[in-house]
Order: structure tokens, then C-alpha cells, then sequence
């Protein structure tokens, strides 16, 4: 029972990545392009999660409390190593979202698009 | 118990697939970003679940409130409709 | 038509090679009860009494400012990059700083009604409150200066839609102003990083050798203006109507 759930939690997740990366290659507004990755970076961010946790009832958060012994705690507490970085990651994820808006709007202002076929022809890359 | 725990998470992992389907597939702009931030309310819960209140402090204020405010701010200034293909 | 073949394709081997990763060969480790070395060690020494101790409770704030320090004060600097090149790649010069200030007084001034602004009011104390609560307590409860300073920007974000970008810049929140706070901010953080290495002949970063809880506590509040006045910043310069930029842009291609 807990394998098939983890099973499917973890390929659904995975599922979601792919249907992230999808979006970004196939989707031409950039706006939309930004959605995508941000749903591919939930999902990313939900995995690492994933690994810390620990199959055992009732199971912890990564805090110390005075009412239980310290043995308990260890026995019980989640890994807190992918919270850390998962932490950095979330705030990094925004710090580029405000960048690539600002990209954008300011592409919009210069050129009136922010198609990527019609970027490519502006550009002069290989449009389709 | 802690199965009660995971079918949880299973269910919000779900509900997070299938908005974030609609979003890719909804050509409004608007509609997409607000599918999106059902699915980011949905995670928040799930990284509840998974013992990370950290992490559900720092996600829910950025992912639905300032990247949903950024994200509008940018469709305002530039389309709304996504021109298909 | 034959590209979509091959992107299908390949996505479905990808998610099959995953599912058997995933599935039989488990490959992340998931489903255990125990615990990994490395979480073993943040667990057991954040809060004990000697060894490698960090003398916090919340082990996620001790790894993110103390054991993995440098990562934290590094990435807080690349989000000080990332907004000062958001910043820069909008900015204008002087003459059409001018020109939009001009233009901006002769926008009719827009606010919400008195119900949305009363209870805005009430609930921005409250954001404003928590969010110091998180910020503050950030080494012994959830939370620490990401936390607050992110829930921070949702209140200012709150302000921004009910009343009007002018009501904040009439209160004081120009953009000098905010991109001066986060300036103290990361003075702040700079100081309590090298703060051990002046003081106490230490190293960078060894923010044990201050008195009590001095060192983990400032870096929070730190993060906190940082992250608080770096949004704030961003929200300020695109608040900018997009007509008064294009007059602007305009203006300049005539000259």
C-alpha cells in the first residue's frame, strides 16, 4: 500500500515536470512560457521535499521541543537538508521570475511582441 | 496511519496535475495564471503534509501572492490572449 | 507533424525510464524510516550543547544561516543581483524621469471605495505584525527572514492594489527610499557576517563566537528588509502605467 502511494505520488510528480518542460518547448507566448517553468519548479521542489520524508507515525517537523526527549526527536523528525535547500531554491525561482518579466515587458515595449515566432524573425534567428 | 498521511498528499499531487494541465492548455492568460495558483495552494498544502512548515510559510506568500501580483503586472503590460498555433 | 513524433516519443521513454528508476530501482531512497547521515548530524547537533552546534531549535534556520552560511549569504546577493538587473534594464535618465513625474500628475487618481480601504488597513497591520513575528522568532519557531520578508510584500502588495502606487510614494515609499532600506539590509548582514572577524580574531561567517543568540537572530532580520524593500522595489518600478513609458520611449525616438 505505502510503495503503490509513493509509487504514484512520485511518478505524478515526475509526470508534472515533463508536462513543465512540454509547456516551455511548445507554447510560443513567453508569459506562458514563464507559467510552465514555475509549475515544473513546483513539482521539482515537491520531489526533493519527497526525499526527506520519512515513513514513521507521527512524524515530525525538522523543530526541537522541550516536552519530548531528544531519542524521540531523531526517531521521528524529517530529514531538514532538502527543506534547506529547497528553501534557497523557492526564493532563487522568484528572483529569476522577476527577471525574465522584466525581460519580457521591456521586449514588449521595444518590439510589440512577445511571441517567439515572431522574436525569431525580429532577431533574425531560424523562425518557423 | 501514515497511509492516511500519503493518500493525502496523492490526492493533492492529482488535483496539482490536472490545473496545471488546464493552465498549459487555457489560451487566456489570466485563466492560466489562476488555474496555476489553485495548483500552488494545492502544493502548499501538500509541503504541509510533509512536515515542511518552512517551506509553507516561504511558498504560500511568494507563489500566490507576489508571483501571481508579478505575473498579472506583466500580462497588463503586454497580452492578454495567447495567439495560438 | 514529425518534430511532435519525436517529442512524444521521447517524453514517454523518459517518463518510462523514470518509472522503473522510480519504481524498482528506487532510486532516490524514498520509503524508509531512517535517517539519511548528513540530516542525522544537522538534527542531533543544532541544539546540542557543544560540538558543532548552531544553539537553535529550528534546524532548517541553523542550516540555512549557519552551517551552510556562505550558500544563504551568496544566494541573498544573487537576489540583490537579480532585482537591480530588473531594475537597470527599465531604468530611465534623468530628463525622462522628469517627463514621467509630469505625466503622472496628470493621471486621474485612482482608488478603491471606503470599505476595501477601511478593512485593507485593519489587515495590513495584521500581515505586518505576523510577518515581524515570523521574522523575529525566525531561530526558534517556522520562519526566519524569507518567510517574513515574502509575507511582507504581500501586505505592500495589498496596499498597492486598494489605494494607489502615489499613496505610497506620497507616504514616503519612493524608490530611492526602498532601494536604501535594502541597501541597509545587506549592511546588516555584512556586518554581522564580518562582525567575528574584527571582534573576536574568528573566521568569516562563525557567528557562534557572538554573544547568545546575537548572530542568528540579526542575519534574519537582515533577509528580512532585504527581501521586504527588494520586492517592494520591483512592485514600485513596474507600477509605472504603461502609456507614461511609451509617451516616454516615444518621446525619445522623436528627439
Amino acid at each position: 500500500m505505502i510503495d503503490l502511494l509513493l509509487a504514484y505520488i512520485t511518478l505524478t510528480l515526475f509526470g508534472m515536470v515533463l508536462l513543465g518542460i512540454y509547456g516551455v518547448v511548445t507554447r510560443s507566448n513567453l508569459i506562458k512560457k514563464i507559467i510552465m517553468l514555475n509549475i515544473m519548479g513546483d513539482a521539482v521542489n515537491m520531489l526533493f521535499i519527497l526525499i526527506g520524508y520519512r515513513i514513521v507515525f507521527p512524524v515530525f517537523p525538522p523543530i526541537y521541543e522541550e516536552h519530548i526527549t531528544f531519542e524521540e526527536f531523531l526517531s521521528r523528525a524529517v530529514d531538514p537538508t532538502p527543506q534547506a535547500l529547497v528553501l534557497t531554491a523557492i526564493v532563487i525561482g522568484m528572483a529569476m521570475n522577476i527577471l525574465l518579466a522584466t525581460y519580457a515587458i521591456q521586449f514588449y515595449r521595444l518590439h510589440g511582441t512577445v511571441d517567439a515566432r515572431d522574436i525569431a524573425e525580429i532577431i533574425g534567428g531560424e523562425g518557423e | 496511519m501514515i497511509e492516511l498521511h500519503l493518500i493525502i498528499l496523492a490526492i493533492v499531487v492529482s488535483f496539482g496535475f490536472v490545473f496545471s494541465y488546464l493552465a498549459m492548455k487555457e489560451h487566456d492568460l489570466l485563466k492560466a495564471l489562476a488555474l496555476s495558483s489553485v495548483q500552488s495552494t494545492f502544493f502548499a498544502l501538500g509541503f504541509y503534509i510533509l512536515a515542511a512548515p518552512d517551506i509553507v510559510l516561504a511558498y504560500l506568500a511568494i507563489a500566490v501572492g507576489a508571483y501571481t501580483a508579478l505575473v498579472i503586472l506583466a500580462i497588463s503590460k503586454t497580452e492578454r490572449y495567447e495567439v495560438g498555433e | 507533424m514529425k518534430r511532435d513524433v519525436i517529442v512524444a516519443v521521447s517524453f514517454l521513454l523518459a517518463f518510462l525510464f523514470m518509472a522503473y528508476a522510480l519504481v524498482y530501482a528506487n532510486v532516490l531512497g524514498l520509503g524508509g524510516a531512517e535517517l539519511r547521515p548528513l540530516g542525522e548530524f544537522y538534527l542531533s547537533h543544532s541544539f546540542a550543547h557543544e560540538g558543532l552546534t548552531s544553539h537553535s531549535p529550528e534546524v532548517v534556520t541553523a542550516i540555512v544561516w549557519n552551517y551552510r552560511g556562505f550558500d544563504t549569504l551568496f544566494e541573498t546577493f544573487v537576489f540583490f543581483l537579480a532585482i537591480m538587473g530588473a531594475f537597470s534594464v527599465l531604468r530611465l535618465t534623468d530628463e525622462q524621469e522628469k517627463l514621467v513625474k509630469e505625466l503622472e500628475a496628470r493621471e486621474p487618481h485612482r482608488q478603491m471605495d471606503l470599505i476595501v480601504r477601511a478593512i485593507t488597513k485593519l489587515v495590513v497591520i495584521m500581515i505586518v505584525a505576523i510577518s515581524a513575528s515570523i521574522a523575529l522568532h525566525g531561530h526558534l519557531t517556522p520562519g526566519g527572514g524569507f518567510q517574513g520578508g515574502s509575507a511582507m510584500a504581500v501586505a505592500s502588495l495589498l496596499l498597492f492594489a486598494a489605494f494607489s502606487k502615489f499613496t505610497l510614494e506620497r507616504k514616503g515609499l519612493t524608490v530611492k527610499h526602498t532601494v536604501s532600506a535594502y541597501a541597509l539590509g545587506l549592511a546588516l548582514i555584512l556586518a554581522t557576517v564580518l562582525a567575528p572577524v574584527f571582534l573576536y580574531g574568528g573566521k568569516v561567517l562563525e557567528i557562534n563566537l557572538l554573544p547568545g543568540e546575537m548572530g542568528l537572530f540579526n542575519l534574519d532580520v537582515g533577509e528580512y528588509l532585504a527581501v521586504t524593500f527588494g520586492f517592494l522595489t520591483v512592485f514600485l518600478v513596474l507600477g509605472v502605467s504603461e502609456w507614461i513609458f511609451k509617451t516616454v520611449l516615444r518621446g525619445e525616438v522623436n528627439d
